[in-house]
């Protein structure tokens, strides 16, 4: 009787610990699935910006230099590995530059106008909401991880796996936490 | 959405109405008053010598006031017809003032394959409900309807007869699942899966499983409401900070709610709100009654900007219902 006693302890005490191991292994994945939906939704955005150009070429060919400089990040950034801080950089660029092209828009009542324009910023807000969101995700999935990571019985398991902390996504620029201007934009176009 | 004054309307198309039901309603009461003292003497002539030869003084003046009461409370209500008429003669009136395309019927309701679609709640056995109502708010379709959904549950009772036979029997019981009002609306938003919303904290997730809880950002919606979603992404695509912010001005408002996100539509499940567009009968039929359910259905409606639904700047646009009216 003690012998099985013994044997079901043990029994219990090895399923306890491939639960937590399981459940340290479960959220790395969770943070490596939300890193991998924010990448999807970036793709999403890359896609639509070649289209956002061919749109407003015709309308906007005063703003020639705005395009091109569009045009050439997003032909850098796919190139870019994913999370590089490279690429995080230039997709704040891309985020401001499309926030631009759409504020300059204001200024062309027959753009604004066209379906096709409007059905691109309709894509373009989504893709933007989307990003935002699985950023969002991420962080969460983050704070699961690193929260397991640092209680006991899971930070055992996380070290002999030799996990580490992982980093929240955070705004890279300083500016891109500032509410986007439309005043300020206009401002820094006439003076160049 | 079609803004009209309230005293034009109480002025014009209501007033003849109103006076016809407020004519209707004293007869009512008249009829009731009457029916009170004809049975009131039927329970003074037949029912109380017939028990006190039976049962005694005093179990006679309980059978007694029990009957009473009973005619009372069934005698309280206000007439079928005079409440249907009512529905049927205001509200469309005051609903077309809130909406376009506006299609009011009392005594129908959501449908059962709304309600379970909506996962708000199990699927019922017993399903019915009224005042069914649906139109186009600014840029979103809506629908909404009292709904009493109820689960039907075997029971098994152990009953002791007079000579000392136990024997087990089975009963069957009904359960409310829920009764209240259920809202219905075209979400602004493209979504794949589905999205539930629930009073109660999401804190109380189990240890192991519960991999569908979502963990929102801000920590009073989190202690207020539980999030389940078959994408995480998904959710936080529809619940966004601003979002989580109007659902707690909305609970603060309604009180409990649930509220989900499925099938291209926004549901939300209000318990109460029985019979809201009824006027009470103890009073006259007028503008103050009138301008209360108004404000009753308003508030309702309201649902549509409470969660800014109008706002429609992504791939979705605006209601098929609506564009059909704009064209």
């Amino acid at each position: 009787m003690i012998d099985f006693l013994i044997a079901a302890a043990m029994a219990a005490v090895i399923i306890w610990i491939v639960a937590v191991f399981n459940s340290v292994i479960r959220r790395k994945n969770m943070v490596e699935n939300a890193f991998a939906s924010i990448d999807a939704m970036l793709k999403r955005r890359y896609d639509l910006i070649p289209n956002l150009i061919d749109c407003v070429n015709q309308y906007m060919s005063y703003e020639r230099g705005l395009m091109e400089r569009l045009t050439e990040w997003r032909t850098e950034v796919v190139n870019l590995s994913p999370g590089s801080p490279e690429k995080q950089s230039l997709d704040g660029r891309i985020e401001d530059g499309i926030r631009s092209l759409f504020a300059v828009a204001e200024g062309y009542p027959s753009l604004k106008a066209s379906d096709n324009f409007l059905q691109l910023q309709g894509a373009l807000n989504e893709v933007e909401d989307q990003i935002a969101a699985a950023r969002r995700a991420f962080n969460a999935a983050v704070t699961d991880y690193n929260n397991a990571l640092q209680t006991f019985p899971w930070c055992v398991a996380a070290g002999i796996l030799g996990y580490e902390e992982k980093k929240w996504f955070e705004v890279g620029d300083e500016n891109e936490r500032e509410p986007f201007s439309v005043k300020e934009y206009f401002k820094t176009a006439e003076g160049k | 959405m079609p803004q009209i004054d309230m005293d034009s309307l109480l002025n014009g198309p209501l007033e003849g109405a109103l006076k016809q039901l407020e004519t209707r309603r004293i007869k009512a009461l008249e009829n009731r008053v009457l029916l009170r003292i004809v049975l009131g003497i039927v329970v003074a002539i037949f029912i109380i010598p017939f028990s006190i030869k039976s049962f005694g003084f005093l179990v006679s003046l309980f059978i007694a006031a029990g009957f009473l009461l009973i005619v009372w409370l069934c005698t309280s209500r206000i007439p079928k017809d005079l409440l249907y008429s009512f529905k049927m003669e205001v509200v469309p009136v005051l609903l077309r003032t809130l909406a376009d395309s506006t299609f009011y019927e009392p005594t129908r309701y959501i449908s059962e394959a709304e309600f379970k679609e909506s996962r708000l709640y199990q699927a019922p056995d017993i399903y019915d409900g009224m005042d069914y109502m649906e139109g186009v708010a600014g840029k979103t379709h809506f629908r909404c309807s009292y709904v009493h959904a109820q689960e039907e549950r075997e029971e098994t009772v152990t009953v002791t007869d007079s000579d000392g036979n136990t024997r087990i029997r089975t009963e069957t019981h009904r359960y409310t699942i829920f009764a209240g009002l259920f809202f219905s609306a075209d979400c602004n938003k493209y979504f794949h899966g589905y999205t539930v919303i629930t009073p109660g904290s999401g804190s109380d997730r189990p240890l192991f499983g519960g991999r569908s809880l979502v963990t929102m950002e801000n920590p009073a919606f989190n202690r207020e409401f539980a999030v389940k979603s078959s994408d995480q992404v998904e959710a936080r695509f529809l619940i966004t900070p601003a979002m989580m912010e109007r659902l707690m001005e909305l609970k603060r408002r309604f009180g409990a709610f649930r509220l989900s996100f499925t099938n291209g539509h926004i549901r939300i499940a209000l318990p109460g709100w029985y019979n809201y567009l009824a006027p009470d009968i103890k009073r006259p039929i007028d503008r103050s009654q009138v301008k209360m359910i108004y404000k009753k259905l308003a508030t309702v409606i309201g649902i549509v900007e409470d969660l800014d639904l109008n706002t429609r700047i992504w791939t979705k646009g605006i209601s098929p219902e609506r564009e059909a009216i704009n064209q």
